[in-house]
């Protein structure tokens, strides 16, 4: 099997890095992400599987975790470097203006489909079969999965092996699986010489940092676990958990009551979306070297690019000629940047279908210009996780936010949030919203100077100006 | 010799092969003075064996500990008078890559699987050539042939014991000392609670390899070796198989077990901590012969299989031959 091929199998489909490489890779070869890339995409089969008993469509998406890890015999050939280039290989010739590197985003994703940039996620996951520990005994997963994340990090001096345990919105995949996050720390051979010799002479890196931390423990070198994650639930409750964590605990029909995590020694780069800053030295170092400019798009919270993003979507199509009153809210990793532009639809990352999600769109939408039409995709991901928030709410949002329409495309309401069809049914609900138009002409990273320079909005972010050699 | 009344010594007598060997020693009529770390564990042993007809004296010996096991052999002679057969059984091992083990643990390894047994054969030898005649039987085993990845440690404490048995063999003959006879014991997978004692470094959780036999089919080749001293004995068809496969193809047989320890004697999906097991203090609780790997049910299994499967080639056979 191909190093590449290897990397694929034991990449995980759902993850937001490999999605971000997937669907910019496919976009800049001119084809929409449907099914994450990976699957089928049709209404049909989405209904048949959505139709499915809810205990079936439980197991499925536990089936899903089970099949998506890599025996743990197999975890010793995990090699970042096979990743690296699994990467880059997603990404037709060249050679590009900009190339996008650093913390996963879907906000990030559209940005790069803008600036025609490939994107480098820093965070990917890998995940191992893992039936030997209740996904509610955080310990026990810890100690457990020790040997391995050593393993990992042992093996590939270049990144940092999280293992991230969340039982809150992972917990079907947790019943199957252990989730290895690999965050890049050196830039690593492979990626370098992509840099070298397919980013235009003079061109730009942008590097997208998120400062978002979590608390950890170190298990071994450059290993370390990670309990809970950004979601419904807050760091606070993961590790002091209370009578919400009770009876959701209960609904679930676990022996436990409430999660007793294992003491942490410090604050690390959240194990999906934060940026490990050991990674900057080595882009700097080569941004010298080979004349790049390297600007830094710098956030706190994953989701605080999603309205910049989408803002400045509205001012490109504006200048470009197209609609820009169409708002179009996908969750997680059901991204499509190719339909958002197609469709002449300004897109709002929602980092997932929680609580703070819906927050982030609803203080959005009240500073924003009106959109007269607002259609909201929602990813499903097996279990009413605490903070969920329910389909109608979203529908309400909305409708009350939009002029003419607003509503909740590509989801079975009744099936929500275990829609097992989710995934295959996302690319056909954008694709049936007419009218059509023509892909605009790239971004150009002077037109986010302009940009800022021009907005009297004010963003949660850092957009460091251009320093090069 | 004759098993009913004489008096046998085991090591590692609190579960697993050791226990069910002094259980069957009692059930034949035999004292058996049992040796082990944990002295509940003993006692429980010696009750069980007294109930099985034979007598019993628990004696608490760590087999690392060289004038421990003297004092188990003056222990065994001053109650029962005599030294009949002694069973080399206490075992620890660790399931690792070999630099991810720690060098004090390999260490222990060797030690108790082979100073272990040189300690017993040291205690041993003495009372059996004053009395010119008794069996020392060390248990060894398959690994000893076609050696695993993963336990290093145990597999070469294994070649070792077995070498130390024929060296043994040698050096009793040349001194005359014909009466006393020195066997090993090769078994394979033995369904035992060693699997879950033991140290563990591979992340990965450790099983019992099929195919699994019962700890007490050693036992009986154990109690037959009293009766009737041989010089190496390999316990079930499976290591008879691998003793032949390493004669013919010895690489053939590596590669095999190489891959077979990876895929089966290891879980593939359940992950396992760290942990130094059994090697410096034993496992809680009063022990027991089988660790739940259905040894007696898969051996059932596969009899009922291979019958099936001869009486069917008879018949094809036969039916052939008859047109």
């Amino acid at each position: 099997m191909s190093a590449r091929l290897r990397a694929a199998r034991y990449l995980v489909d759902f993850d937001s890095g490999v999605n971000a490489a997937r669907a910019v890779g496919r976009y800049l070869r001119g084809k929409d992400h449907r099914g994450m890339s990976v699957g089928p995409s049709s209404r049909l089969l989405a209904d048949l599987t959505s139709s499915l008993p809810t205990r079936v469509r439980r197991g499925t998406f536990s089936a899903m975790g089970v099949q998506q890890g890599i025996p743990l015999d197999r975890a010793r050939r995990i090699s970042a470097d096979d990743i690296a280039d699994w990467v880059t290989a997603q990404y037709p010739g060249g050679p590009y203006p900009v190339v996008m590197i650093g913390s996963a985003s879907g906000a990030a994703v559209h940005l790069a489909a803008a600036l025609r940039a490939p994107y480098l996620p820093q965070t990917t996951l890998a995940a191992v079969r893992e039936l030997g520990t209740h996904p509610d005994d955080p310990r026990a997963a810890m100690e457990a999965l020790a040997p391995t994340a050593q393993l990992v990090a042992q093996r590939n001096p270049e990144v940092a092996v999280h293992h991230m345990h969340d039982p809150a919105q992972d917990r079907p995949m947790l019943e199957g699986m252990a989730y290895l996050r690999l965050k890049r720390r050196l830039l690593g051979r492979t990626w370098e010489r992509f840099l070298e010799e397919r980013l235009a002479p003079g061109g730009t890196i942008v590097l997208v940092e998120c400062t978002r931390t979590w608390r950890t423990r170190q298990v071994g070198e450059r290993a370390y676990f990670q309990f809970g994650c950004l979601g419904g639930v807050s760091e606070e409750e993961y590790h002091d958990s209370g009578p919400r964590i009770a009876d959701y605990l209960a609904r679930e029909r676990s022996p436990w009551r409430r999660w007793e995590p294992p003491e942490t020694d410090a604050r690390r780069p959240e194990a999906e979306w934060g940026f490990d800053p050991a990674l900057r030295p080595d882009l700097e170092r080569l941004a010298e070297r080979c004349g790049y400019q390297l600007r830094r798009l710098v956030v706190e919270e994953p989701q605080d690019l999603s309205d910049f993003v989408a803002d400045l979507h509205r001012w490109w199509y504006r200048r470009r000629g197209l609609p820009t009153e169409r708002l179009l809210p996908q969750s997680y990793v059901q991204w499509d940047p190719l339909w958002a532009q197609r469709l002449g639809a300004v897109p709002f990352w929602l980092r997932f279908n929680m609580q703070p999600s819906f927050e982030d769109l609803q203080r959005y939408l009240h500073h924003a210009d009106p959109y007269d039409e607002i259609y909201v995709n929602l990813f499903s991901q097996g279990l009413w996780s605490p903070g969920v928030v329910p389909v109608h709410h979203w529908r309400e949002l909305a409708a009350s936010a939009a002029r003419v329409r607003g509503q909740v495309i590509g989801v079975d309401e009744d099936a929500y949030p275990l829609d097992a069809g989710s995934t295959m049914r996302y690319q056909p609900a954008f694709a049936a919203l007419p009218p059509r138009h023509p892909l605009p002409a790239p971004l150009d990273v002077a037109e986010i100077d302009r940009f800022l320079q021009s907005t009297t909005a004010s963003y949660r972010l850092t957009w460091s100006g251009p320093a090069s050699a | 010799m004759r098993v009913r009344d004489s008096v046998v010594v085991v090591t590692g007598a609190s579960s697993g092969i050791g226990r069910a060997t002094a259980l069957a020693c009692a059930s034949a009529g035999a004292a058996v003075v049992l040796a082990a770390r944990r002295a509940d564990a003993l006692a429980e042993v010696a009750r069980e064996c007294e109930a099985a007809g034979g007598q019993a004296l628990a004696v608490p010996t760590d087999v690392t500990d060289a004038d421990a096991v003297q004092a188990l052999a003056r222990r065994a002679v001053e109650r029962f008078g005599r030294i009949d057969a002694w069973v080399n059984c206490a075992a620890v091992t660790a399931f690792a890559p070999f630099l991810e083990i720690p060098l004090e643990e390999f260490r222990r390894i060797i030690d108790v699987d082979v100073m272990g047994y040189v300690h017993g054969a040291r205690a041993a030898l003495p009372y059996l050539r004053d009395q010119g005649k008794g069996v020392l039987i060390n248990v060894s085993s398959v690994v000893a042939v076609v050696p695993q990845p993963y336990t290093h440690a145990y597999s070469m404490a294994k070649a070792a014991v077995r070498v130390l048995s024929a060296s043994l063999r040698q050096e009793l003959r040349l001194d005359g000392a014909k009466g006393v006879k020195v066997c090993t014991v090769m078994p394979p997978t033995i369904d035992t609670p060693f699997f879950d004692h033991t140290a563990n470094y591979t992340g990965r959780k450790a099983k019992a390899m099929p195919p699994v036999y019962s700890a007490e089919r050693v036992a009986r080749t154990i109690v037959d070796l009293i009766r009737v001293p041989r010089r190496e004995v390999m316990v079930g068809p499976m290591a008879r198989n691998l003793l032949m496969q390493s004669k013919f193809a010895p690489g053939l047989a590596e590669r095999m077990m190489g891959s077979q320890v990876d895929k089966m004697h290891l879980y593939r999906t359940k992950p396992a901590p760290a942990t130094s097991g059994n090697l410096f203090e034993p496992a809680p609780g009063t022990g027991s012969v089988s660790g739940g790997w259905h040894g007696r049910r898969q051996t059932a299994l596969r009899r009922v299989a291979s019958t099936a499967a001869l009486l069917t080639g008879g018949m094809v056979a036969a039916r052939r031959w008859g047109r």
